[in-house]
């Protein structure tokens, strides 16, 4: 063997391990791309002489250096891409979203299997309770001229549980499991609740042979979706609102590649390449109106979850609704558009001045989230408002 | 700091090796020693003063056993420093345990306890004790001269490879090296290809293996699955292995890049055909000084049958009692050493006539058997496992219960990552000589070729697999 080589391999060496410490310093050079997902990255370690003494410094400064490490973000996407390319599954973390791999690259959440299989655990008397809050909700809100309107999303699971992997069902057919919302949707109807109900509306679309209605990469209602959805939601409000919404200008779909929340499932796998199966998947491409002045456009207050995003998004380009808020899981309050958080908290809110703003009240929410009774949005009101 | 974290690997280590090698050689030494001690103040600054004090006591007590006339009193200095480190040990590794076994009798006799703030263990300290131990009996025996300076014993201590956990390295073994020892390319190379090999086994085997095994141990045990039980011990079984082994590889490889060469730890313990051989493969290092500083004092095998099974328990016991101050280690050392005093008894010659595949799988299996009492909080704990272990109508549970369901337990890379590291580990000796792999440096040009390129695949990899442990993101954000 050459002299040379080793004298080589160990200069590369030294070089390798100088080359990624010094990465970790220099953010501005990272490549890899943007990692997707949400995440708390550790803060920079606090130096002091307790946290010298008893370690928590230097603990700090390695989760810190681990978590910024030189090509940090390839190496998340290689390892990412090893378990999907070789094992076509996404590595099992300890938290974060948990994606399950079905073949043809179909993406579900973790979250909405277990949901799907799991029987409701809400008593009657608990179900009962609920429709009637939000009936008492709806009519007091009435009585002051603003509109509730309750839009339940559905879940990609019990819409397409023949794209998951059986095993993952536990023998069980998600159709026979009774969810809460399957047992609160009677009651609803009884008690005179105005909802939209997403997972029947999906189920009867499914049924004519609509496809797309959740990409294959997304775990939210496609784009393509939201659009009809948006449709009938305008039929359901307009009828209530001092301020219409006008229509969404639709001037044709987008059949390259899927975009936003269509893609979601497949963005936070941060893989290197993209999925095997990259299914086409129509989204619309909306003309925004401007025939509508900005003034006479509704105002509509938002209580939603990350199914919310996206109906408020469509709006918004379509220039179809006023500046507004969202009451995120109805823990924070954020401006709209743009969803910046803003300051003040919930509790805080004075109902009947904040409410009189608004044209109208949209409670939207996926049906696995239904046992959390909006997030305590029902139960504020009930007791806020005589 | 562990060697399989990102920070040691690329900002201690490069650092580390820069100045290390920018050194002039005679300074080299400085440069460890200082090394090392960042090193450990790093993970523990707490217990630094604890490595450093000691050491000076030993080093202390070895120079006063050099200039002691008379064997009474060499005897008496061996006797106080083997006592003050195992003191220590006691003190920081034990007594925990004790006082809630005095307690646990309290208790019982209906009295109050005793109120005691309970001790945190220092990092290594059963492996620098037991180095501490072999530098003051081979001063006293004349194995070894004494260190040439403090500096040099406390090198010998708490030199960082293998300071953590092991091997245990015995003085007269590198007190030439620590004097001079070579530098050159290859055995740079060397280490750097053993160094790699260790990090892959460690991230990329025994990491997976030990979050499987971590998550079927959490489970109610009496309910627990069949295939869940058998899964869970062999990932243990494997895990165990290649994590030691791993950090083993990796300790061997960071000293050939400094130029030392210590002695192998593990050599393909689970092909061993009986379970004497086993223990002649398994954490090495451990074994001889068992055998040298224990067993043979003892008696060895010299004064009779009854008197070599009881040393041979009596060893396990201790070595039980070493890995750990729980009740669970004590009864693993007592098994293992029940069962060499067996094979004693059935003739270990006659055992390993069996056929290889047997003598392999049999005593794989008793040795993986004892992974379950050590792995296990207690001994009725294991007794559940062992029983769940043919539970067979359990069987479907790990299909229908949508708490613990399969896909959900075990990944596919776990079972990928089991069918790797249990093929890894029944590769037999004359394999691997037959290729060349068990020599420090490659024998042709392919293999050397291989091996550069599989030590950057594990480097790469096990990097990949560290960082992504670090980035475990939600979709959108909650709140």
């Amino acid at each position: 063997m050459s002299r040379r080589l080793p004298v080589l391999l160990t200069c590369g060496f030294f070089g390798w391990l100088w080359l990624i410490g010094i990465l970790t310093f220099l953010p501005g050079l990272q490549i890899g791309g943007a990692l997707r997902g949400v995440i708390e990255k550790p803060a920079a370690p606090a130096w002091s002489l307790q946290g010298v003494l008893d370690g928590s410094s230097f603990r700090a400064a390695e989760n810190w250096f681990s978590s910024h490490v030189g090509l940090h973000n390839l190496w998340v996407r290689l390892d990412n891409q090893v378990s999907y390319t070789l094992l076509r599954e996404s590595p099992v973390r300890e938290t974060g979203t948990r994606v399950v791999v079905s073949p043809g690259d179909w993406l579900f959440e973790h979250v909405y299997i277990t949901a799907a299989i799991t029987p409701s655990k809400l008593s009657a008397d608990e179900l009962a309770d609920m429709a009637a809050r939000i009936q008492r909700v709806q009519t007091k809100l009435e009585r002051r001229g603003t509109r509730l309107l309750l839009v339940v999303a559905p879940s990609k699971v019990e819409l397409y549980p023949e794209h998951v992997p059986p095993a993952h069902f536990a023998g069980r057919d998600p159709a026979a499991i009774l969810t809460s919302y399957e047992r609160l949707r009677p009651l609803l109807h009884e008690a005179g609740v105005e909802f939209y109900d997403g997972p029947e509306r999906f189920a009867a679309w499914k049924a004519a042979g609509h496809g797309s209605l959740f990409a294959r990469t997304g775990t939210h209602w496609s784009y393509y979706a939201i659009y009809h959805v948006l449709e009938e939601l305008r039929e359901k409000l307009n009828p209530h609102l001092r301020r219409p919404l006008p229509g969404l200008g639709l001037t044709s779909l987008d059949y390259e590649q899927p975009q936003r929340t269509d893609t979601d499932l497949h963005r936070v796998l941060n893989l290197l390449l993209p999925p095997f199966h990259e299914p086409i998947q129509p989204f619309p491409v909306i003309q925004a109106q401007d025939e509508v002045p900005a003034e006479d456009l509704p105002r509509l207050l938002w209580v939603n979850d990350s199914f919310g995003l996206g109906l408020i998004d469509t709006l918004y380009r379509a220039n179809a609704m006023q500046p507004t808020h969202s009451l995120y899981y109805f823990q924070n309050i954020y401006s709209l558009p743009g969803l910046h958080r803003q300051d003040g908290a919930i509790t805080d809110i004075e109902w009947e001045s904040y409410l009189a703003e608004f044209d109208a009240v949209v409670v939207v929410l996926t049906e696995i989230a239904l046992e959390q009774q909006a997030w305590g949005f029902f139960e504020a009101l009930d007791t806020a408002l005589d | 700091m562990v060697f399989s974290s990102l920070i040691f690997i690329y900002a201690f280590l490069p650092v580390f090796l820069t100045l290390y090698y920018w050194a002039p050689p005679k300074a080299r030494n400085g440069v460890a020693l200082l090394g090392s001690l960042v090193f450990y103040t790093w993970g523990e600054p707490r217990f630094a003063g604890i490595l450093v004090l000691s050491g000076l006591f030993g080093y202390g007590l070895s120079r006063l056993l050099v200039r002691a006339r008379g064997q009474a009193a060499r005897r008496t200095l061996l006797g106080l420093g083997v006592t003050g480190h195992l003191a220590v040990l006691a003190y920081f590794k034990y007594s925990n345990f004790f006082v809630d076994q005095l307690n646990g009798a309290l208790a019982w006799l209906a009295q109050g306890s005793v109120v005691w703030t309970a001790v945190a263990l220092p990092l290594g300290i059963s492996f620098f004790t037991f180095q501490k131990i072999s530098y003051l009996v081979d001063v006293y025996r004349g194995t070894s001269p004494p260190a040439r300076s403090v500096f040099d014993y406390l090198l010998y201590v708490a030199l960082f490879p293998q300071l953590i956990a092991g091997p245990i390295i015995r003085y007269h073994d590198v007190a030439a090296q620590i004097a001079a020892r070579e530098h050159n390319h290859d055995r740079f190379l060397s280490g750097v290809w053993r160094f790699s090999l260790g990090l892959g086994r460690k991230v990329l085997l025994a990491n997976p293996l030990g979050a499987a095994a971590d998550r079927i141990f959490a489970q109610d045990l009496s309910t627990l699955p069949v295939p869940y039980a058998w899964i869970g011990l062999l990932c243990y079984a494997f895990q165990i292995y290649h994590d030691f082994a791993g950090y083993s590889d990796m300790a061997i490889g960071l000293g050939r890049m400094m130029g030392f060469e210590f002695a192998e730890n593990f050599n393909r313990p689970y092909t061993a055909r009986t379970v004497t051989e086993f223990w002649r493969r398994w954490h090495m290092s451990l074994s001889s000084f068992m055998r040298d500083y224990l067993y043979i004092p003892l008696g060895g095998n010299r004064a009779g049958p009854a008197r070599t099974g009881f040393n041979l328990w009596f060893v396990f016991l201790v070595s039980g009692f070493w890995h750990g101050a729980s009740w669970s280690f004590v009864f693993w050392g007592a098994y293992h050493g029940t069962l060499l005093t067996l094979e004693r008894l059935i003739g270990v010659a006659r055992l390993e006539r069996l056929p290889a595949f047997i003598g392999v799988a049999l005593t794989f299996s008793l040795v993986t058997l004892g992974w379950l009492i050590f792995r296990t909080e207690t001994l009725p704990d294991a007794l559940v496992y062992l029983s769940r272990l043919t539970a067979w109508d359990s069987w479907s549970a790990a299909w229908t219960n949508p708490a613990l369901l399969w896909p959900d337990v075990i990944s596919r890379r776990t079972l990928a990552v089991l069918a790797l590291a249990a093929g890894f580990s029944f590769i037999t000796e004359p394999w691997w000589r037959r290729h060349g792999w068990d020599e420090a440096l490659p024998v042709t040009r392919g293999q050397a070729a291989l091996r550069v390129g599989f030590a950057a695949l594990c480097l790469l990899l096990a990097c990949a697999s560290l960082a992504g442990q670090s980035y475990n993101p939600f979709i959108y954000f909650r709140f």
